[in-house]
Order: structure tokens, then sequence, then C-alpha cells
């Protein structure tokens, strides 16, 4: 019995394809401001079911990458590792956090020419959950994620 | 045999560190106050138990090494922006005060100028750590104070490690010409060149790193670099500390860096302390309790605490009165920037190493951490009991 939704040969091919070519099936971009207060990402989380966010600055470059789980670090401030006495609470007050506060800056990009098993070895090597894939300008086009690969490879559908 | 002593000698420094470090934060205290006590436990001050210092010495200098290339890279250029000139001021204000205190407090001792300038460096940096916790306890973290201590805090790591470089780099000069200077500008445009080409060519080196194939090795090329910058400004005659620190907050614009960041943290929380042991250990009271008397010990030492906490409270506070701020707030501002326990000691360290400071002055600079550390809770609550009675 296989695990895989996919036959092996199935799965060497979705491991080669390009991400151009499977982009209508990745998430698409949602693009947010760094100042943006964080309840409004939470409100969008909720109503779309989306994960992620890129974050991009003045001229539509990105700058960050939110993730859903980054909305754990409301719980709290992520002081400087030298500083860290005990670990410290954010503003008890959730609409005065902005997204900067809480986004994972200079996020590791590809570009969309890039094969889908490099985007899975970045994955592992940088333990990351989430790649924003980029055109050849460095504009984001859309977020390759392990939820995606999760529902192609074995069906698994999160809710 | 020998390398048996060498093992014990680490696992006894790393045992007892950790031991101490957890007592330290269930006081809420910082860690690094458990880390030097250790030192002085295992050290001559106490038991001695150490077979020979150059066991773990070169541990210490790359636990200190990684810990300023975490600074860096945990420091990121924009954030500066993100901080007003209010922090800025407020934090140069302190740096100020207590260098010219302590460079004039050693003065007044009759010492020469490169102690000087060694005694007011060590005074300058801050580490807020404590302070945070504090205002956290009584719920006052995120007022205006609160922002402005946080944001001062991460400019005074700057400060702190400029004052560092240019203290060192003058007291390394036998005679300050222009050319000795020569290769400390060499030095200084040098790590100004790379920080540009790193910011530059941030996404080709990410791409270049991330093709790595051996497991990790993203990582290990980023503290290579970090390694090998502070190699090169120490052959510029500038303190390796600050090469690491600069190319750290160079490379934290690469993508990705900040997702090796974790891997950092975890090697320097196992090799760091190492270092604040090391501090701990090079403390030997007995070696001048012979030609001077407890009470001059013991007088010096308390002066430095003084200097080091008054140059604070009028610095800071006096920058805080002159951006706005009103007396009280000014005042809680100064205390809470009061708390050594980082860059300070590296700068005490590196004095005592290159026979810029006695012991007597190391003392001193040792007790200001402890006094600091212990007071700045006590003085804060009652700095700031306006505010609690407001709300």
């Amino acid at each position: 019995m296989s695990f895989f939704i996919l036959k092996r040969d199935e799965i060497e091919k979705v491991l080669e394809s390009r991400i151009q070519d499977i982009l209508h099936e990745l998430c698409p971009p949602l693009k947010i401001e760094e100042n943006m207060p964080v309840e409004i990402f939470i409100d969008t989380v909720k109503s779309k079911g989306i994960d992620a966010a890129i974050v991009v600055g003045r001229k539509g470059k990105v700058v960050g990458i939110v993730t859903r789980l980054d909305l754990l670090k409301i719980l709290h401030l992520e002081v400087p590792y030298r500083l860290r006495v005990l670990a410290i609470p954010r503003h008890p007050k959730v609409e005065k956090i902005t997204i900067k506060e809480i986004m994972t800056r200079n996020p590791i990009t590809l570009r969309e020419t890039a094969k889908v098993h490099d985007a899975i070895d970045l994955m592992s090597k940088y333990k990351i959950s989430h790649i924003i894939i980029v055109d050849n300008k460095g504009n984001p086009k859309a977020i390759f994620s392990r939820r995606y690969l999760l529902k192609k490879v074995f069906g698994i559908e999160e809710h | 045999m020998k390398e048996a002593l060498i093992l014990l000698d680490i696992t006894l420094v790393l045992l007892l560190a950790k031991v101490l470090e957890e007592v330290m934060a269930r006081i809420k205290q910082p860690t690094i106050l458990g880390d030097l006590l250790a030192g002085i436990l295992v050290g001559p001050t106490v038991f001695g138990l150490i077979s020979s210092v150059k066991n773990i010495e070169s541990f210490a200098w790359v636990g200190i090494v990684i810990l300023l290339f975490l600074g860096g890279v945990e420091s990121s250029i924009s954030e500066f922006k993100r901080y007003g000139v209010q922090v800025l001021a407020v934090a140069l204000g302190g740096v100020l005060a207590c260098f010219l205190l302590g460079f004039s407090y050693a003065y007044m001792l009759g010492y020469d100028l490169k102690t000087m300038l060694f005694l007011g460096a060590i005074l300058t940096p801050t580490s807020v750590g404590v302070t945070l916790r504090t205002l956290m306890d009584l719920n006052l973290l995120h007022t205006k104070e609160g922002r402005v201590i946080l944001g001062a805090a991460v400019a005074d790591d700057i400060y702190g490690v400029i004052v560092l470089a240019l203290v060192y780099s003058l007291v390394t000069e036998s005679k300050v010409t222009l050319e000795s200077l020569l290769p400390i500008m060499t030095g200084l445009a040098t790590i100004l060149t790379l920080t540009f080409l790193i910011n530059k060519f941030s996404y080709k080196i990410s791409v270049m790193l991330r093709k790595l194939k051996v497991h990790e090795s993203a990582f290990t090329t980023v503290l290579i670099m970090g390694l090998a910058a502070a190699t090169l400004t120490a052959f510029f005659r500038l303190s390796p500390l600050v090469g690491a620190f600069f190319i750290g907050l160079a490379l934290s614009s690469i993508p990705g860096v900040e997702l090796l960041r974790e891997r950092l943290e975890f090697l320097s929380m196992i090799i760091t302390p190492i270092f604040f042991v090391y501090a701990g250990i090079l403390l030997n009271p007995w070696e001048i309790v012979g030609n001077n008397s407890l009470y001059e010990i013991l007088y010096v030492g308390l002066s430095i605490v003084a200097l080091g906490v008054i140059g604070k409270i009028i610095g800071c506070g006096f920058a805080a009165k002159l951006s706005g701020m009103d007396w009280n707030e000014s005042l809680a501002i100064g205390l809470g920037m009061m708390p050594r326990a980082g860059v300070d000691l590296v700068i005490a360290v590196v004095g005592l190493s290159i026979g810029a400071i006695d012991q007597k002055l190391y003392f001193g600079a040792l007790l200001l951490i402890y006094f600091s550390s212990l007071a700045t809770p006590v003085l804060l609550k009652r700095a700031f009991k306006y505010k609690i009675g407001k709300s």
C-alpha cells in the first residue's frame, strides 16, 4: 500500500517540474505592508484561510514574510539574545503590534524558473515552511509552502 | 594526561556556569552574573580549581567573537533608522558622561593615559536585561520610558563597540603618529568596503550559500565569514571583536541569515559562557592585597561603582530631559540605563589582558556589574512611583 496519492513517476514529475508551471496551484501572493496592524492579518487568516503573506516595501520589493505561526510571537517579545533575562511578553494590546514586529526579515526567495526539488531542498536546509517565488525582476509571484506539498503528494488537507 | 586536564577544566567551567546561570534565571538576574560567579569560584579568588587558564583561553576568545558577531547579526541597519534621535541622544549622553568620569578618575588616581582611556571605556556600555525584566514586572515596559530605554540599549551596543575600537587602537600604539594610524585607517576602510560589498551582493551571496551541498554548510560559511573578518581586523591592529560585530551587521541583510541566527544562538549559548567564566577567573584579588590595604581596594572599587551609576543617571537623564521629557521620566531613564553586564566586561578583559588596567580597577568593573544588576530593580521601582501611583 502506498502512502502517496501519486504514482512514483508522477512524484518524480512533480519534483522535476518548474515552479512557473505550477504557479496556478500555489497560494496567490497576499502582499501586505510592514506597518499594517497585525489585527488585519489575523482577520485575513481567519476569513481567507491563508497561512502566509508577503511583506513588501515601498517599491513593491519583498522585505519579509509573515506566517500564521509568527502570530505566536505576539505572546513573546524577541529581545536580542544577549539582553535576555527571561521571556518578555509583548504589548498586551494586539492592535498596537505591526507586521514588522513579527515578520521574518530578508526571507528566502526563489526564481520561478527553479524546480520543485530546489524549493524542497531550501526548505530542509533552512528549516522553513514557506518560500517566496519571484520573477526575474524580484517581484513576488506566489508562496510555495509545505502545506501545498502535503496536499499534492499525500492528499493531506489542512482545515 | 594533558588532554584529560583540558577536558576537566572545560567540563568544570561549563557545569558550574550552567548551574549558576539557572540559579540567576530563577532569581530574575542576568545569567552572565552566574557565569562570572562560576569563574570567581573556580579561579584563584576562591578555590583555584583550574589547572591552567590557557586551557580555556582560546575557547573564551572564540566565544566572545561569536557573541559579538551574533550581536551584529541581531541588529539590523534599518533598525537604527526606526529609533529616533531621542534614543540615540540618550545613549550618547550616558556614553560621554561615563567616559569622562572614568577618564578623570583614573587621572586622579595617577594612572597613565592608556589606563584613563580604558577606565573611561569600561564605564560606557549598558546592558538593560535587568531593566526590561523590572519594567515588565511593573507592567511599564510599553511606556514611553520603556521604549526609549530599549532603543537606547541597542544604540549603546554600537557605541560600546566603537569606543572599544578607538581605545584599543590608541592604547596598542606606543606613539600615535600619522604612520601608526595608517593600518588602523586601512582596517576601518576595509571593514566598511566589505560591509558595502556584502550589502550590494547580498542576493548573490545568498544564492551561493544555498547551492552548498554539505549539511549545515550555509551556517558554517557565515560563521567562517565572521571569524575571518575578526581576524582581518586584528591584522590591521583593530580589536577583532569590532570586525566580528560589523560583519555580523552587514551579513544581517542577506536573505536567509535571520534563519541561521538560531544556530548561531545555540552555538553561542554553549561557548560564550566560557568567556564570562574566564573573566571571573582573571580576577585575582590576592595579587593586590599585599601591596594595597583592603580599605584602598574597596575604596577604588566602590568609587568605580558610584561613577558608573552617576554617569548614566546624569548623562542619560540630562539627554532625556533635553529631548523633552520631564524630570521624573528622565531620572527613570537614567536609572534604567545603569546596569552593566556585557560589552563593559569585554572591554575590561581586553584591558586587563593587554596590561592597560590592573586588578584593582578590574575588581571595580566586576563590582559595578553585580551592584548595578542588583540595585536597578529596587531603584527603578522607587523612581517609577509617579507612574505606579497614577495607574
